[in-house]
């Protein structure tokens, strides 16, 4: 096989596109010469999958995935792995990968997107809400989002970029394209696909709006009383964490964006990002960082008690129904 | 010659304490020479002193005269917040003045100001424990309703222009330090004599609710309005529903330091906006600038989704067992006595 090429993420919008589009579109990329593997699949039809197993390099998946390669016969292959971004950091299971990837391939190609961090923070802090990880506000989570490394670039993909067995491309956010998704990740490989958008329109899960934060929020510290020892991180909750994103969205939460960020706190988050970013541009790209930081953007934070008569009715029935539901889930355990 | 004093705001910024002295020391009052109206309720009290105010009158304030002039009193005194604000009309000071002088009276207005912080804050407390606003502190400090709320020159302005009217303002410290109803007193002209013969305890300025406390009265105010019950209930029955909620507020210990709304940034807003005003009222009342410095505090309002899970599991719970007592058993949420809530500003 000529190339491998692994999209790491680095957008929760950009990997939501990806892999809603991969169950449709593998079959026009192999058409075009590009095995998107059955090995090491997580995920869904419906919901879109990733190759999330393969992150782990001791994993039978890896087995799988030689066997199908080698009756594939493809000239190049696409693995969509989020779990790589952190990865990269580990001195012992990085090596293990790229290894596992060039015993593969001739050339492997590490893509991420890459996008300015409020937009980043913003959307973590929406998945973490609509996860009910957390119940506080997103300024209050601010100094520990932005002391760790997570958002920043130079931190994180250094290793991919200083790495002389991988070639790294950074695909900058503003240029990609959410709706034709796997085609932008391989043109920014130099790949000559020509076609690669599902013939059905992919559908990303919806993200929750204002008053849907405001809602989970409440949601997140409610559960936690009434339902003893819930753990938000326990992947049973995945699929009552969708059922009432899905309710969200019915109730018309997500169609406004929630933008947590004001002026000052994000003028203060660019400061720890400023220099890294233009560190890596210079490194990566060669040019200045050119990213536009939407420090314009207003804030579209609401307050749950500042919300009208009927809002606060609805908000409150969903947090004692939703609760009511997870409960009845955990008792069926 | 009799004095007609009238106690007219600015609204609760004595906490409401000087009427509840007044009311609890009624006898002793007029034995040292002062009568108070008829009625032992603030809204009694207020339609006895509209009636003075509103040309049309009043059989209760026609009654008031009437006894002052049988007892001789040196001072009829009625206190009522509500009066400032018909007292802003040039028109109806005017007419104040003509029927005292009619009855043989010289008019005295006393009001207790308070430096905007601290009261709006104080204020806002007791709107939203009241039934009377929902709104967010940031709404209700910087939309006042009427306009002339929070500015003494325009609440106070027409009665300073008017003559035949004496305007006598007694600053926050004083009800502090004296109490509501010594202070009001004492403005009103009673003699140190007079004052030092009244009982020594009076009723303490309360301080403002607990920022939990408010935020779910906040949050019972939009349920009630919700379920009709602002139709369906009149105030009086509402109030006790609020009254319980604040009551399991304390058994359950919601809140350990009151309310404070003001972040940094509104705040200096605000002492902008008023500072120049307060100088020129303190300089036509007091002859100096205003003396009382600006109330400080640390941000302290309650964001429902942060409170303790368990402390929000018993917000939710207790509104709805009162929403359910009062649907099921609303002859049980009443008070023996007469409503009196002011009339509510953002409540239509």
């Amino acid at each position: 096989m000529q190339r491998v090429v692994v999209f790491i993420g680095g957008s929760r919008d950009a990997l939501a596109a990806v892999q809603a589009s991969l169950p449709s579109a593998a079959k026009v990329l192999a058409g075009s010469g590009v095995l998107v593997p059955r090995a090491g699949r997580t995920g869904s039809k419906a919901a879109g999958f990733s190759h999330q197993s393969l992150a782990v390099p001791t994993e039978p998946a890896w087995g799988d995935l030689y066997a199908e390669v080698e009756t594939a016969g493809s000239q190049s292959m696409l693995l969509v792995i989020p779990g790589m971004m952190r990865l990269g950091r580990s001195d012992s299971r990085r090596p293990q990968i790229v290894k596992r990837l060039t015993s593969l391939a001739d050339e492997v190609l590490v893509v991420s997107v890459v996008g300015d961090q409020l937009t980043a923070i913003n959307d973590a802090y929406l998945g973490q809400v609509s996860t009910w990880r957390t119940s506080k506000r997103l300024e209050a989570l601010l100094p520990r989002l932005l002391e760790s490394d997570i958002f920043d670039h130079e931190a994180m993909l250094r290793p991919w970029y200083d790495d002389p067995d991988v070639t790294y491309v950074g695909l900058p956010l503003v240029d990609f394209d959410l709706a034709d998704p796997l085609l932008a990740v391989l043109r920014a490989t130099g790949s000559e696909v020509t076609r690669a958008r599902p013939a059905s329109e992919v559908t990303v899960p919806p993200k929750l709006g204002p008053v849907g934060v405001e809602a989970n929020r409440l949601l997140a510290t409610y559960v936690r009383a009434q339902v003893t020892g819930f753990d938000p991180a326990d992947p049973r909750n995945v699929p009552l964490s969708r059922a009432a994103l899905n309710r969200a969205d019915k109730l018309g939460w997500c169609a406004e964006p929630f933008w947590g960020w004001t002026r000052r706190p994000a003028e203060r988050a660019l400061t720890r990002f400023d220099a890294s970013n233009r560190r890596f541009a210079q490194r990566v790209w060669g040019t200045a960082w050119t990213q536009p930081y939407p420090l314009e953007r207003p804030s579209t934070r609401v307050e749950f008690l500042d919300l009208d008569v009927a809002a606060v009715d609805q908000v409150q029935r969903y947090v004692v129904g939703m609760t009511g539901r997870i409960k009845r889930e955990r008792k069926k355990r | 010659m009799t004095r007609l004093v009238l106690h007219a705001g600015a609204e609760l910024a004595d906490g409401g304490t000087a009427q509840q002295d007044l009311m609890a020391w009624r006898a002793d009052l007029e034995r040292l020479g002062v009568v108070l109206p008829g009625g032992e309720t603030p809204t009694a009290w207020r339609e006895t002193g509209l009636g003075l105010i509103k040309p049309k009158g009043s059989a209760a304030a026609t009654e008031l005269l009437a006894r002052a002039e049988e007892s001789g009193a040196e001072i009829v005194l009625i206190s009522s917040d509500a009066l400032s604000d018909a007292l802003t009309s040039p028109q109806e000071v005017s007419a104040l003045v003509e029927r005292a002088s009619a009855a043989g009276l010289e008019v005295r207005v006393v009001v207790v100001v308070r430096e905007q912080i601290g009261y709006i804050n104080s204020l806002y407390c007791r709107r939203v424990l009241g039934l009377e606003t929902a709104r967010s502190f940031l709404e209700f400090a910087t939309t006042s309703v009427p306009a002339h709320r929070f500015d003494y020159v325009a609440a106070f302005g027409a009665l300073a222009d008017t003559p035949g009217v004496e305007l006598v303002a007694v600053g926050y410290p004083a009800v502090l330090a004296t109490g509501g109803g010594r202070a009001v007193l004492e403005a009103a002209g009673l003699s140190p004599d007079a004052l030092a013969a009244l009982p020594a305890e009076g009723t303490a300025v309360p301080e403002p609710a607990g920022p939990v406390l408010v935020g779910a009265v906040r949050l019972l105010h939009k349920r009630l309005r919700r379920q009709g019950g602002f139709n369906e209930h009149g105030k009086p029955r509402l109030r006790v529903v609020a009254d319980q909620l604040a009551a399991h507020a304390v058994s359950a210990g919601w809140d350990s330091e009151p309310f404070w709304g003001w972040d940094p940034g509104l705040r200096r807003r605000i002492e902008e906006e008023y500072k120049p005003t307060d100088d020129i009222f303190a300089q036509f009342v007091w002859g100096t600038d205003w003396p009382e410095p600006w109330s400080a505090g640390k941000p302290n309002r309650a964001d429902l989704a942060d409170l303790r899970p368990p402390v929000l599991r018993d917000v939710f719970e207790t509104i709805q067992r009162l929403l359910n007592d009062l649907e099921k058993h609303p002859a049980r949420m009443s008070y023996d006595e007469d409503d009196h809530l002011a009339d509510a500003d953002d409540n239509a």
